[in-house]
């Protein structure tokens, strides 16, 4: 089948994402009937400066590049329905970030296709396709066919990331300009603070992530968290409610609905393990888990478990380290 | 002569062994108040003298010795255990209190499967216990909403009750033995027998004493056997309060003992059934015990609900998922705090008891009453959970938006009034305004209406046995 | 200003999250007998609209707000409170029909309410439903609609009916954009936004208002065609296993404990990074 990959340069991360659909790409290859020379990636950004970036850093042999006058999802649309109506790929893949979730639905709508958000991966199924995802908040996964083509779908976050690099004279790129294509933009006024403004938070580069959940019980001892994690060498990772009150900022959101991370370790402090965390560090090589509630869900799913007030733990351990480095 | 805050701790730091004296200032400001000022102290407002320390003794000679210095300088001592009192019997309300904290004294110490007993210290976290039990097939049958975190000195001392109480009974139907240290440093140890009739049943003046008269150190309690595979999970929706109360006179005045009886009102069941259940009452049933015993308690519940045609049988899938998530959890507590916050909402429980033919006008009075005086109500009603053949409790559960209020005032303005009338319409139908979370310090100003003439001999045993008044001041007894 | 938020009502997954689950038929057994809760995304889209809508009184702006579902009888529990917490009108649109799955079917029958009973200036929906986790019922809204769309909407506000303010996440980071309506806003995390408690009060007065009922039949010529709608079709569904060692590490405190874990594993983990 034909793949296209859709790629929002616009997107600070866009390399990792690019990065993580040619992973997927090579895993799934045999069931897509697919091959390197004829996988497409279209790619669109507004800003000049990055366009070496994406010719050099972008892992596939065919870019074809789009500029556009900025990320504003209707007008990507259009421009992207242009630009494939005619000759459609089979598959189109996105990003499972904003922009890729919202655009492979809207895609597939305005291309008479199918959609589905957030896939893990791909089966063949007697010459049909499917989507395997997670559904009912992480608790079980699903597995979907897709009805008729195109077939676009997001990939699921935290997806794995091969070096696929290609080197540029293997590269075929060629350019589209929609930079001034008139439009009725719905915007009056926009503006953008760019994420990760006050201390970069890299949760899926970690290698040692220390993640809290609402057990912590205040703003005051997240930021004690915070300087505890720093000081080992972690980042510091939390649950939804924690961000819902406001205790650390969204960039910290680790699970469904924030980030996936796949440490080497992850140490999970005072949190339920409930599904929808769960999978935000599920990936985890060795996960400690250190709960005084031994029903928590996250106790059956860790590698090691201890039954204790965390506080505890965590002030003896910092007391060994300390002991440790003295020597 | 009274000492100073640092006198206190200095020298309560001599007295000890091995025990820890805590003045940290966030443990202590925690220490000042238990749940009945939740609503403030979510916002951060502690309104509560501060105590001088937190003590964490590790034996009874610790604590004799504290009590005795407290009772030689006049200090105020507030026992504690787990620290899921909801009525205000942990507050510190006189200044540089000690507070005496057992939970460290957390050993099993003996379980006795053939004599169906078993010893442990006071700060033993009931759910402990119990896990240690049923690894070997018995239960104590104790399962109050605070199991997962209360530990058993605390338990014993409020005369707590719990969720399979109509066939296991309360707290102080399972005590056998215990042993109390009193304010001169008496440690005293009742012994474990079965029964006997050797004057008056001295328990009795421990059980129930919210820490007004002794600390708990240690209680040996009955064990049953565990059989849950033998259990029968009932439910039925119903259309009023009253055919439930005739429902559970039924079944306890013919001699059948579920270990689950329980009533809820359409409001109360609203929030807990209303997916099955919308604008009705709720009667849950469990049958327990040995199988034929079980199934002969089913059996009767169905025919004698089968009599009334109001009733709907519901199917257990129902009520067994609704069961397993009833107790609380750290994560509920911690989700309670966000909610609060947000929303503004709050809620408490009020319960009493009363014989059968009292019972439904009291819940009537009571829910018309608050409706049409208390602000802000945005869910009053209540469940019945714990039957005896002569008569039931009520589980008033009151919620409110705090309006234009600060959070210092939410007991005033709410809470304080809300009691008041349930406490008042209670009293005056001649049934009992505390039926199992102990009196504290926001009942006492009933007490005397609460006992009448019989009022001597409780305030007798606190002369007897606390005659300087040092022991959690304010409790049960008016401060 | 004429503020649409559409709900979804779903069980209350937390009740099951120390159960087993057991699948039949492609549907979760146990979630047919717990309690039921407002979709949570769906739940901050209400509440969003409830300050907005505070908003705007205080500066003596009217707002209608207006709340729609589909499903069967157990929503109404949920459109009541809704009344009672001050919305305009609720709408419940009757149907069995499974539509966990195919949120094209939601979106053509979304549609064809705002032809009946619109117009409307904003649509607030939650970005997913905790049950489906589809993702695409504001996405496909909005295409049959042919308006804007804005996801990972954690705020919006508007003191005029032909634009609103709105704030979200996205992949360039936070933005706060003033968009034209009419619009379609999917919210996503939103802090500070549990829905409030009516007062019995409140309760008591709204119980002359009424939840409107509609039929699939009035909004759809064929509405057994919706079941054909969606563009992909559920096949098996399993349960996730995450299971590990859980290797318990005992001591006779969290100091031992701590000891034994730095020892026999974090200290050795730690230096092979």
């Amino acid at each position: 089948m034909k793949c296209k990959v859709m790629i929002n340069a616009c997107s600070p991360a866009f390399l990792s994402k690019a990065e993580e659909a040619a992973t997927f790409l090579q895993t799934h290859r045999s069931i897509v009937d697919s091959s390197e020379e004829t996988e497409e990636a279209v790619v669109f950004y507004a800003d000049e400066n990055i366009k070496e970036k994406i010719t050099s850093g972008l892992p596939f042999r065919v870019i074809r590049l789009v500029k556009i006058k900025h990320y504003q999802p209707e007008l990507v649309l259009d421009i992207l329905a242009e630009l494939e109506k005619n000759s459609p790929a089979d598959i189109y893949l996105f990003p499972g970030d904003f922009s890729g979730n919202e655009l492979a639905v809207r895609f597939a709508w305005r291309l008479k296709g199918s959609s589905l958000v957030a896939v893990e991966k791909i089966e063949a199924n007697e010459g049909k396709l499917s989507g395997i995802k997670k559904v009912y908040s992480g608790n079980l996964r699903g597995s979907f066919l897709f009805r008729t083509k195109p077939y676009c779908f997001s990939l699921a976050k935290g997806m794995n990331r091969l070096d696929l690099a290609v080197p540029e004279d293997q590269k075929t790129v060629s350019s589209h300009d929609y930079s001034a294509k008139p439009y009725d933009s719905p915007l009056i006024e926009y503006q953008e603070t760019p994420p990760f403004q006050e201390e970069e938070v890299r949760l899926e580069k970690a290698n040692f992530i220390i993640a809290v959940g609402r057990g912590t019980g205040s703003s005051e001892e997240i930021s004690r968290l915070k300087d505890i994690a720093r000081d080992l060498g972690a980042e510091l990772g939390v649950s939804r409610p924690v961000v819902m009150n406001a205790w650390a900022s969204m960039d910290r959101l680790l699970g469904a609905s924030g980030s996936v991370a796949s440490p080497e370790i992850c140490l999970a402090l005072a949190v339920s393990g409930s599904p929808p965390f769960y999978y935000g560090i599920e990936k985890s090589n060795k996960i400690i888990a250190v709960n005084h509630d031994d029903d928590a869900p996250i106790i059956k799913a860790a590698d090691l478990v201890i039954i204790e007030d965390y506080k505890k733990v965590i002030k003896a351990l910092l007391e060994i380290i300390r002991e440790e480095k003295d020597k | 002569m009274s000492l100073n805050k640092k006198q206190i701790v200095e020298q309560l730091t001599k007295l000890l062994n091995s025990g820890k004296v805590v003045t940290d200032p966030e443990v202590l400001k925690e220490s000042s108040v238990d749940r009945f000022r939740r609503f403030e102290e979510l916002h951060g407002v502690y309104t509560q003298p501060l105590p001088a320390a937190v003590v964490y003794v590790q034996d009874s000679s610790e604590v004799a010795a504290v009590l005795k210095f407290a009772s030689e300088n006049e200090i105020n001592v507030v026992p504690r255990t787990g620290h899921t009192a909801t009525e205000g019997g942990l507050e510190t309300i006189v200044e540089n209190s000690i507070v005496l904290d057992g939970s460290e004294m957390n050993r099993v110490t003996k379980i006795d499967p053939y004599n169906m007993q078993a010893t442990c210290q006071c700060g033993t976290p009931l759910e402990i216990l119990e896990e240690q039990l049923r690894e070997k097939g018995f239960t104590t049958g104790h399962s109050p909403q605070s199991k997962p975190l209360a530990q058993l000195g605390g338990l014993v001392a409020t005369r707590s009750i719990g969720q399979f109480s109509t066939l296991y009974g309360g707290i102080e139907d399972m005590v056998v033995g215990l042993e109390a240290v009193f304010p001169n440093g008496k440690i005293s140890k009742i012994k474990n027998v079965p029964r006997r009739a050797a004057g008056p049943d001295i328990r009795h003046v421990v059980i129930g004493n919210e820490g007004a008269l002794c600390f708990i150190t240690e209680v040996t309690v009955k064990i049953f056997k565990f059989m849950p595979e033998n259990n029968i999970l009932l439910g039925y929706t119903l259309d009023n309060m009253k055919t439930g109360f005739e429902i559970l006179r039924e079944v306890m005045v013919n001699g059948f003992k579920p270990s689950v009886a329980r009533l809820y009102d359409h409001e109360d069941g609203a929030y807990h059934f209303s997916h099955f259940a919308n604008g009705k009452c709720v009667l849950i049933f469990m049958a327990e015990g040995p199988k034929k015993i079980a199934e002969a308690t089913a059996e009767a519940i169905e025919d004698i609900v089968a009599g009334y045609d109001e009733c709907i049988k519901v199917d257990t899938p129902y009520i067994k998922t609704w069961f397993e998530n009833l107790n609380w959890d750290a994560n509920d507590i911690a989700e309670e705090k966000t909610e609060i916050i947000e929303t503004k909402n709050m809620g408490n429980t009020t319960e009493i008891s009363a014989d059968w033919e009292r019972i439904n006008k009291i819940y009537e009075i009571c829910v018309e009453r608050i409706r049409k005086e208390i602000p802000d109500m945005t869910m009053v009603g209540g469940h019945s959970s714990h039957s005896y053949i002569n008569g039931t409790n009520l589980y008033f559960v009151h919620y409110y938006n705090v309006t234009d209020c600060k959070p210092e005032e939410e007991i005033k303005k709410y809470h304080h009034p809300i009691k008041k009338i349930i406490v008042e319409e209670t009293i005056k139908a001649g049934g009992s305004m505390c039926h199992h979370h102990g009196v504290g310090k926001h009942r006492t100003e009933w007490i005397r209406d609460e006992y009448g003439s019989s009022y001597y001999i409780l305030e007798t045993l606190k002369k007897a046995f606390d005659p300087e008044g040092i022991m959690n001041r304010g409790t049960i007894y008016p401060g | 200003m004429r503020i649409l938020v559409t709900l979804k009502v779903v069980p209350d997954l937390d009740l099951l999250r120390d159960k087993k689950w057991t699948i039949k038929n492609n549907l979760p057994v146990e979630t047919a007998y717990v309690k039921k809760a407002i979709n949570t995304y769906d739940e901050s889209a209400l509440e969003l609209a409830l300050k907005m809508a505070d908003q705007r009184k205080a500066i003596n702006l009217e707002t209608e707000l207006f709340a729609l579902t589909i499903g069967e009888a157990y929503a109404d529990l949920f459109l009541k409170k809704l009344l009672a917490l001050g919305f305009n009108k609720t709408y419940r649109v009757n149907s069995e029909l499974d539509l966990r799955f195919n949120p094209e079917a939601v979106a053509a029958i979304i549609t064809s309410f705002i032809g009946e009973c619109g117009p409307f200036d904003l649509i607030i929906m939650g970005m997913q439903s905790s049950d489906g986790d589809n993702a695409k019922t504001a996405l496909l809204t909005a295409e049959e609609l042919a308006w804007p769309c804005i996801t990972g909407v954690t705020g919006f506000y508007s003191d005029r009916s032909d634009q609103v303010a709105v704030e979200n996440i996205s992949d360039q980071g936070l933005v706060q954009q003033t968009i034209r309506t009419s619009c379609i806003l999917a919210v996503g995390n939103a802090p500070s936004s549990l829905l409030r408690v009516p007062t019995l009060k409140a309760i008591k007065k709204a119980a002359e208002k009424y939840i409107n009922i509609l039929t699939l039949e009035e909004l759809k010529d064929k509405p057994e065609d919706l079941l054909l709608q969606s563009n992909t079709r559920i096949q098996e569904l399993e349960t996730v296993d995450n299971s590990r060692e859980s290797i318990i590490i005992d001591g006779a405190s969290a100091e031992e404990k701590a000891h034994f874990l730095y020892n026999n594993y974090l200290k050795g983990w730690m230096s092979s990074k």
